[in-house]
């Protein structure tokens, strides 16, 4: 760092530095309820850029899909302004809605007049105090070729006490449609950059819990015809917003 | 947390007198004291008996003396209230001369400076105008570090550089197309590749962070 400020947490990651901007947040919200349909589609607030950061969280526990879980893929849709919440069952699928939060680096100025603002050294905001931050609680880098599942539950240090896996957002920028296979002529299925939550479920041993993100049969792969995968990697994080 | 000892005896050949005696110690965070302080009154039964009849008196200054009450040649511990500030303790016996009649006084002194302790919890903690928290010590932040978007053919990689990308698990990026199959995207030291997967030219887009 040449210049400003620069301030780490208690873990020494970075929070604040004098090169990057911070991804704030702009915008909270509500999904409609998942309709009966492949995805859900929502609006972002207008004025976002290409820094646009949409986190994600299951609303409710009522009503989720099979096995006690919520299972999505998703993207953002820069041309049209708005992000799409896929389902990753045919069957079974969670009908709630979506707690979202919009986070960016391109944040107004604030014209409160108290508060910390900082600056790249291009002049351009950092970050504000006026804005607040997602919490990130597990930050992990994966290869969609090579299965590198990630797995966040109630034993891990990160699981705040008392917190439901409702509790945790996690970012549709690293969801995707990965993979396609053509089962015949013009019928698809797709492989995803996922991630499902899921809740205690005794029957089946399970702890309350956040899985993801690699390829994934959507639904199991039967067809034949064409099977091409991306082998990229993909960074998620899973935050809270306090 | 170091005890420190500190020990003073007066001899009997100043039995008579008022005297202080004075000890300078600075404590780094979480030491103490432990102090023995003495006026020797030559194994003489009235003397010893003086000196056993009556406690010290202590003057504080930001610590605590425990325990108590203490006597003559009896250990105690001296703890600072609150460290970063200077303390003192004054330790005073009264007792009569050996001709008996006035008394005189004998003083103690532990005193100095003590170390804060040293910043265990980093980070900012920062409020909005409703004096709601928007940045705490704990969090870990994502910031925007790019967003990098081109085409690439089939047999030709695009390498982007990117100043400073190291695969140390503080950069992340996704590729954020909707349908990414077509394409591969290889984390270098310095750069990304992006590789075509399928024939034909295909649009990427990929979006870099710090976290």
């Amino acid at each position: 760092m040449a210049y400003g400020i620069e301030v780490k947490n208690l873990s020494g990651y970075t929070q604040i530095d004098g090169l990057d901007r911070n991804l704030q947040i702009v915008a909270t919200g509500t999904t409609a309820n998942f309709p009966q349909a492949p995805y859900l589609t929502t609006s972002l607030p207008l004025g976002v850029d290409s820094s646009v950061v949409v986190f994600v969280s299951p609303n409710t526990t009522a009503g989720v899909g099979y096995s006690n879980t919520v299972g999505i893929w998703g993207y953002i849709d820069y041309a049209a302004n708005t992000f799409i919440i896929g389902r990753n069952l045919s069957f079974s699928f969670y009908q709630g809605s979506f707690n979202y939060v919009v986070c960016v680096a391109n944040q107004a100025e604030p014209t409160s007049g108290y508060g910390l603002n900082t600056y790249t050294g291009v002049g351009d905001l950092a970050f504000s105090s006026a804005y607040k931050q997602m919490k990130g609680v597990l930050h992990d880098t994966y290869s969609l070729s090579s299965g590198g599942d990630i797995y966040f539950d109630e034993t891990s240090p990160s699981w705040a006490s008392g917190t439901l896996p409702q509790d945790y957002y996690v970012m549709i920028n690293a969801l995707g449609r990965v993979g396609r296979v053509q089962l015949s002529g013009s019928s698809w299925v797709y492989r995803c950059s996922f991630v499902t939550w899921g809740w205690e479920n005794e029957s089946l041993g399970q702890v309350n819990r956040i899985f993801g993100a690699s390829g994934l049969g959507l639904p199991q792969i039967s067809g034949t015809v064409t099977n091409l995968v991306s082998d990229d990697t993909r960074t998620q994080v899973i935050a809270r917003s306090i | 947390m170091t005890v420190h000892v500190v020990s003073h005896t007066m001899p009997y050949s100043i039995f008579g007198a008022s005297i202080g005696h004075n000890t300078v110690l600075d404590l780094p965070y979480g030491d103490t004291v432990s102090a023995t302080f003495e006026q020797d009154g030559n194994n003489l039964a009235t003397q010893e008996a003086w000196l056993a009849a009556n406690p010290f008196v202590f003057s504080l200054v930001n610590c605590s003396v425990s325990p108590l009450p203490r006597y003559n040649g009896e250990t105690f511990v001296i703890t600072p209230t609150t460290y970063g500030i200077p303390y003192s303790c004054q330790a005073a016996l009264t007792h009569q001369t050996s001709s008996g009649g006035t008394t005189q006084t004998k003083t103690f002194t532990v005193r100095g400076d003590t170390v804060a302790q040293f910043p265990t919890n980093h980070g900012l903690q920062t409020f909005d105008a409703a004096s709601s928290i928007t940045l705490d010590t704990d969090y870990r932040c994502v910031r925007f570090a790019g967003f990098l978007s081109g085409n690439v053919t089939f047999g030709t990689p695009v390498t982007l550089n990117v100043t400073g990308l190291v695969n140390d698990g503080t950069w992340g990026y996704n590729n954020v197309s909707a349908e990414s199959w077509s394409i591969k995207t290889t984390l270098n030291s310095g750069s990304i590749t992006v590789t075509a997967r399928a024939s034909g030219t295909h649009p990427y887009t990929i979006q870099l962070f710090r976290d």
